[in-house]
């Protein structure tokens, strides 16, 4: 690399700080970037810099937001008496892609994770406990992850949540994904679709 | 490309190219070994179960320049009640970490492999959660070879009898004669009594499996535990994040 010039060097460095990029990929995307027309370029920059600056977390769900409510808050025509937690803004993204879902969210920016030191502490649960007094909705659903992480996770925020006036306390369903074989499945996925099996209607 | 087999414990997981996953295990035959296992976001992987966190699986895995290559897995046992107690995710995230830590890849320690286990085990059937850490640290300190000596006075040698304290900037324990006041006012001491001598002793030929039969106070198992988180940040040097995570559940409010 000594021999490459020193701008392409450090662009080089810098593409290869992002997640899943080795060093192969990070030289194959400077030498796009540099083959590329200036104005698609300076878009991409402009695109990274105006991201970073403008977009924050929503003051009420932690969110992804331009200023300071997220769309989803902002929006009067929401349910607000449903409140679905999740790990990440990705997952709200999901969710919504579903259409099934009209109510509000919250982030709690990850799970908890013992050996990662995540806590309790680390996330926004004493934010979720306050909304929920405040909101007061008749149901709260908990869409974390099917990981350990994401399961002690809802399991945490359920034991502190555990008899709070009306509200409803619901997992997402768990089981096997659409189009799976279920021979195909390993045993502990078979074992929760198992015990989450529900009546016909 | 040699293939192999092990069984191993997930330790921990970091992402890795997307749906990947660089994960540690925790194996009988090779010790700690890294691996990655791909695809392991998409619903229906097969992978995916092995790779949680605690999970022993028999892993079949393929040897790699830097990291080797899962490629297939049957869990043995997912402990699955860890999940929905946090208190013995926390217990069991320390186990794990400390093997993490404290080993080096290709270094197979059985007795290790066995304790923790049996640990996951006993913390899945809702032991209490205190008793089994503190008994399995021991004797994993004792598998890895770093347990404390609390026989022997760690300035002048004589064997120790009666009550003294375990200092952990000096790794080991004082006799009375050695003992001074500022000994006992420091917060990386313990007091050794002879229960806890005791108990240490027992513990070294116990099997883990009959834990359930060790009748020992509860104030006492804290001790225990409480001198080996001292012997691990000042012997081992080791910061354990599951150890802030135990501390947080512990806060009121
Ligand atoms: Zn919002
Ligand atoms: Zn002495």
């Amino acid at each position: 690399m000594a021999s490459l010039p020193e701008p392409v060097r450090r662009l080089i460095e810098e593409i290869e700080r992002l997640p899943g990029i080795g060093p192969k990929s990070a030289q194959r995307l400077a030498l796009h970037l540099l083959q590329s027309d200036e104005a698609e370029v300076e878009a991409l920059a402009r695109a990274l810099v105006e991201a970073k600056r403008r977009v924050g977390r929503c003051r009420d769900c932690f969110n992804w937001a331009v200023g300071e409510l997220c769309e989803i808050c902002a929006d009067s025509t929401r349910e607000r008496d449903v409140v679905c937690v999740v790990e990440q803004p990705i997952d709200v993204a999901a969710l919504e892609r579903s259409g099934e879902y009209r109510g509000l969210y919250h982030v709690l920016e990850g799970a908890l994770n013992p050996v990662l030191g995540v806590g309790p502490e680390n996330l926004r649960i004493a934010a979720l406990l306050a909304r929920i007094e405040e909101l007061k909705p008749r149901e709260m659903i908990l869409a974390t992850s099917p990981t350990v992480e994401g399961d002690a996770t809802a399991e945490y925020i359920r034991s502190e949540l555990a008899g709070v006036g009306e509200l409803r306390i619901t997992r997402i369903a768990l089981g096997l994904p659409v189009g799976a074989d279920l021979d195909y499945a390993d045993q502990v996925t078979v074992a929760r679709a198992l015990r989450g099996r529900r009546p016909m209607e | 490309m040699r293939s192999y087999r092990a069984e191993g414990v997930a330790l921990l997981a970091h992402e890795y190219r997307g749906t990947g996953r660089v994960v540690n295990f925790f194996t009988r035959e090779r010790g700690k070994v890294e691996a990655v296992a791909q695809g392991i976001g998409k619903p229906g992987s097969s992978l995916a179960a092995a790779v949680e966190l605690f999970t022993h699986s028999q892993l079949f895995l393929v040897e790699g320049r830097i990291l080797d290559r899962l490629t297939q897995a049957r869990v043995l046992e997912a402990f699955e009640s860890l999940r929905l107690h946090v208190r013995r995710l926390g217990h069991a995230g320390f186990l794990c970490e400390l093997l993490a830590c404290a080993t080096e890849p290709g270094q197979p320690i059985p007795t290790a492999f066995d304790d923790l286990v049996i640990a996951l085990r006993l913390l899945d059937a809702d032991h209490e959660p205190v008793t089994v850490a503190a008994a399995a640290t021991w004797r994993i300190l004792g598998d890895l070879g770093v347990a404390p000596d609390l026989d022997r006075c760690v300035r002048c040698g004589a064997a120790l009898e009666a009550t003294r304290v375990f200092l952990a900037p000096e790794a080991g324990s004082v006799c009375g004669s050695c003992f001074t006041d500022e000994d006992g006012e420091t917060d990386a001491s313990v007091p050794v009594s002879a229960q806890l001598r005791a108990l240490t002793g027992t513990l070294g030929r116990f099997p883990m499996s009959r834990l359930s039969r060790l009748n020992v106070d509860t104030a006492l198992w804290n001790d225990l535990l409480r001198l080996e988180r001292l012997q691990i940040r000042y012997y081992l040097g080791l910061e354990l994040q599951s150890d802030s995570f135990l501390r947080q559940l512990c806060r009121p409010g």
